[in-house]
C-alpha cells in the first residue's frame, strides 16, 4: 500500500447565514487518499462535495464559515512532513501548499480564467509563485512546453488570446495545464467537464489521467456522474447532504451499490437498457440542513424507499459489506 | 477599431448639434430678455430698447437666428458679448485653462482616491474603516456642496485663516518668486479642488467599493489564490483590473457633473473659471456667451466621453477585439 498523503478526520463545516442560522454543509467527513491513488467524491448538487474540495485548499473565506475536525496534508517534497491543518493562519505557508503540492481544476473554465488578461500570462503566474527565479526564456519555454503537453494547437496564438476568444475545450485544457505546471501531489478536479460537449468530457478526462499517471499525482475527482468516472478512479466516496452514506472500490461500487441512496442514483442514469422507459426518480427533497433536528436519525430517511423503523431515531454507522463500507442499519451485523 | 471610432464620432457630432439646438431654445424661451436687464440700473426709453433689440438681433424668428448661430459658429465665431462687446472665444479662453486645471485636478483625486478608498474599504468589508468611509460617502452624497463650500471657507479661511478663500492668485502674486507663485496658486486651489471632488469621490468609492467585493466571490479570484497568488496581487492585478472597466466609464459620466457644479462653487470661490463666467452670463442674459459657454462645455464633456470610451476599449479586451 502507497503512503497516505490526505486525510480528513471528522472533518465538518458549517456556514453562517444572515448571523443567525447555521448551514451545515458538511458533518463527520472522514476520506482518505493515498499516493498514486485516485478517488473520486460523487453527490447531487448541494450536497456539499465542491465545499469540500474548496475547503481542502482554503478557498472559502474563513470569517463566514465554522469548522472542526481536522484535513492532514503528508507530504514528502516538504522535507519535515508537514501537517497541514485547515486552521493555516500562515498565509505565506498556504500560499506554498496552493498550486505547489495541492492544486485544482474548477468546473466551469469561462469564468475561472480572468477575463483581461491572456491566457499565457495566467499559466505563467502559477510557475512564477513558486519558481521566482526562473528567467524569462525558461518562464516562456516551460509555459510553451505545458501548452503543448494539453494537446493545444497554434500554441503561439493561444498563449497570446484573451479567455472570451477561445472555446470551453480549449480553456478547460489551459486550466489544466495551469494546475500541473508545478506537478502537484494531490491534483483536485472539481466536475472538470459539466461544461464541456459529451465528446470532449471523455478528451479532457483522458488527458487528466494521463498526467496523474505520468506524475505519480494523486487525484481528487468531484462529479455526480458516476457512471463517467467509474473507468478511472481506484476508489468512490457516495456524498449525500453533507454526510458520506458509502464508500468502496469505483468497479465493485458501481456493479454493486449497497446503499439505497446509491442504487437509486445509479439506477436514474441514462444507459442503453433502460432505453424506452422512464428513468426512476428520488422522491422527495434533500432535507433542510439548518434544521438540527435531522441529523439524530439516518439523512437519507425521508427519500429512502427501504427505511425500517430504526432509521428515525438512530444514526446509523459504517457497516462492512463486503469489500465496501455503508453508513446504513441494513448491513448491521 | 475604426469603425468603432467613425461610428462613435458620427455619434457625438449628433449629440451635440442636439445639445446646441436645446440650449438656444431653453435660453431664447427663457424669462428676462437682454434688453430687459438695463431696467433695473436706469431708466430707458422705449426707443433705446428697439435700438437693442434690433442691434441684437432679436427681431428675427428663433429658428432663423438659431441657423445664424450654427452658421457662424462653423467658422468659430461666437459672436460678441452683449455685455462689454468683447468677442465671446476670446473671454471663453481667458478663462477655460483656470476651469481645465480645476477639473483635470479633481478628476485625478476622484480617481486616484476614490479607488483607493473603495479598495481599502471592501478590503476591511465589515471592519471599523469600512464602516467610517460608508458614513463619509453617505455625507458626501447627501450634503448640498454650497453649503460644505461655505463651511469650509468659514472654518479654513476665516476661522484658523489657513487657506485663502476666493480667486486662484493673491493681490501681491505678481512680486513673488517662482517657487512662490505655484505655492500659492496651490493653496488657492485646495478648498475649490475638494469641494469639487466629494460629489464624484463619494460616489465612486462607494462603486468600487461594491464592485470589488462582487469580484471576491468570482471564481477567477478563487483560481488565483488556488494558484498560490499573494492576495495583494490579487487585488491590485486581477481584481482592481476587472473593476477598472466600469470606473472609466463613471468617470467619463461624472465629467457633465463636474463641469455642471462648477456654475456654483466656481461662483462661491470667485474662482476665475468658465463656471462663474457662465454664471454672470446667465443673470445678464448674455445669450452670445452663453451659447458659448454652453458649447465649450458640451465639446468637453464630449471628448471626456469619447476619451473614456477609447480607454474602456484599451482596459477591456472583450471590447477590444469585437
Amino acid at each position: 500500500m502507497d503512503k497516505k498523503i490526505l486525510e480528513s478526520k471528522n472533518y465538518s463545516l458549517s456556514y453562517k447565514i444572515d448571523n443567525k442560522k447555521k448551514y451545515y454543509i458538511l458533518r463527520n467527513i472522514n476520506i482518505e487518499i493515498f499516493k498514486k491513488q485516485k478517488v473520486a467524491l460523487i453527490g447531487e448538487s448541494g450536497s456539499g462535495k465542491s465545499t469540500f474540495a474548496y475547503s481542502l485548499l482554503n478557498l472559502i473565506p474563513r470569517d463566514e464559515i465554522d469548522f472542526c475536525g481536522e484535513i492532514n496534508f503528508y507530504s514528502d517534497k516538504i522535507c519535515c512532513k508537514k501537517k497541514f491543518l485547515l486552521n493555516f493562519s500562515d498565509e505565506d505557508e498556504l500560499n506554498h501548499i496552493r498550486g505547489n503540492h495541492i492544486s485544482i481544476i474548477f468546473q466551469d473554465p469561462f469564468s475561472a480564467l480572468n477575463p483581461v488578461f491572456i491566457v499565457g500570462k495566467q499559466v505563467e503566474e502559477m510557475i512564477l509563485n513558486h519558481n521566482k527565479k526562473i528567467s524569462n526564456d525558461e518562464l516562456h519555454l516551460k509555459t510553451k512546453s505545458l501548452l503543448k503537453s494539453v494537446k493545444l494547437q497554434d500554441i503561439d496564438i493561444v498563449y497570446k488570446k484573451f479567455p472570451h476568444q477561445l472555446s470551453g475545450g480549449q480553456l478547460q485544457r489551459i486550466c489544466i495545464a495551469t494546475s500541473i505546471a508545478n506537478i502537484p501531489e494531490l491534483l483536485i478536479a472539481d466536475e472538470p467537464t459539466t461544461s464541456l460537449d459529451a465528446q470532449l468530457r471523455v478528451e479532457v478526462l483522458d488527458l487528466i489521467n494521463s498526467f496523474v499517471k505520468k506524475n505519480y499525482m494523486s487525484l481528487l475527482l468531484i462529479t455526480h456522474d458516476l457512471n463517467i468516472v467509474k473507468d478511472y478512479v481506484d476508489y468512490v466516496y457516495i456524498l449525500y447532504a453533507g454526510e458520506i452514506l458509502e464508500h468502496g472500490h469505483g468497479n465493485v461500487l458501481s456493479k454493486n451499490p449497497l446503499h439505497p441512496y446509491t442504487q437509486l442514483l445509479i439506477s436514474a442514469y441514462p444507459d442503453k437498457t433502460k432505453k424506452g422507459k422512464l428513468l426512476p426518480v428520488i422522491e422527495g427533497q434533500m432535507p433542510n440542513l439548518t434544521e438540527k433536528k435531522f441529523f439524530t436519525r439516518c439523512i437519507f430517511f425521508n427519500r429512502c424507499p427501504k427505511k425500517i423503523e430504526k432509521c428515525n431515531s438512530l444514526v446509523p454507522d459504517f457497516y462492512k459489506a463486503g469489500d465496501s463500507f455503508v453508513k446504513c442499519f441494513l448491513y448491521e451485523k | 477599431m475604426i469603425r468603432l471610432l467613425i461610428s462613435r464620432i458620427i455619434v457625438l457630432f449628433i449629440t451635440f448639434i442636439g445639445i446646441t439646438l436645446i440650449t438656444f431654445f431653453i435660453v431664447n424661451i427663457s424669462p428676462g430678455k437682454p434688453q430687459d436687464v438695463y431696467d433695473m440700473s436706469a431708466k430707458i426709453s422705449y426707443e433705446a430698447k428697439e435700438r437693442l433689440i434690433k442691434l441684437y438681433g432679436l427681431d428675427k424668428p428663433i429658428h432663423i437666428r438659431y441657423f445664424d448661430w450654427l452658421k457662424r459658429l462653423f467658422f468659430l465665431d461666437f459672436g460678441n458679448s452683449f455685455k462689454d462687446d468683447k468677442p465671446v472665444i476670446k473671454k471663453i479662453l481667458e478663462r477655460l485653462p483656470a476651469t481645465l486645471l480645476l477639473n483635470i485636478l479633481s478628476l485625478g483625486i476622484i480617481f486616484v482616491l476614490g479607488c483607493l478608498f473603495g479598495i481599502l474599504a471592501s478590503i476591511y468589508h465589515g471592519k471599523i474603516f469600512d464602516k467610517i468611509i460608508t458614513i463619509i460617502i453617505f455625507l458626501g452624497y447627501s450634503l448640498p456642496k454650497y453649503w460644505i463650500a461655505i463651511l469650509c471657507m468659514v472654518l479654513f479661511g476665516i476661522k484658523l485663516g489657513w487657506l485663502p478663500i476666493s480667486g486662484l492668485r493673491s493681490v501681491n502674486y505678481d512680486y513673488l518668486l517662482w517657487y512662490e507663485k505655484i505655492f500659492d496658486i496651490i493653496k488657492h486651489l485646495i478648498l475649490p479642488v475638494i469641494i469639487a471632488s466629494i460629489g464624484g469621490l463619494a460616489g465612486l468609492t462607494q462603486y468600487v467599493r461594491g464592485n470589488m467585493l462582487e469580484q471576491l466571490n468570482s471564481e477567477y479570484v478563487k483560481f488565483a489564490k488556488s494558484k498560490g497568488t499573494k492576495s495583494f496581487r490579487i487585488i491590485f492585478f486581477h481584481m482592481f483590473r476587472n473593476v477598472l472597466i466600469p470606473v472609466v466609464t463613471i468617470i467619463g459620466l461624472s465629467l457633465p457633473e463636474l463641469i455642471g457644479g462648477g456654475f456654483i462653487f466656481e461662483t462661491i470661490f470667485s474662482y476665475p473659471g468658465m463656471g462663474r463666467l457662465g454664471y454672470e452670463a446667465i443673470m445678464s442674459r448674455d445669450y452670445p456667451l452663453i451659447m458659448g459657454i454652453g458649447t465649450i462645455t458640451a465639446v468637453l464633456t464630449l471628448l471626456g466621453n469619447f476619451i473614456a470610451d477609447i480607454v474602456y476599449v484599451y482596459v477591456d479586451p472583450r471590447i477590444r477585439y469585437k
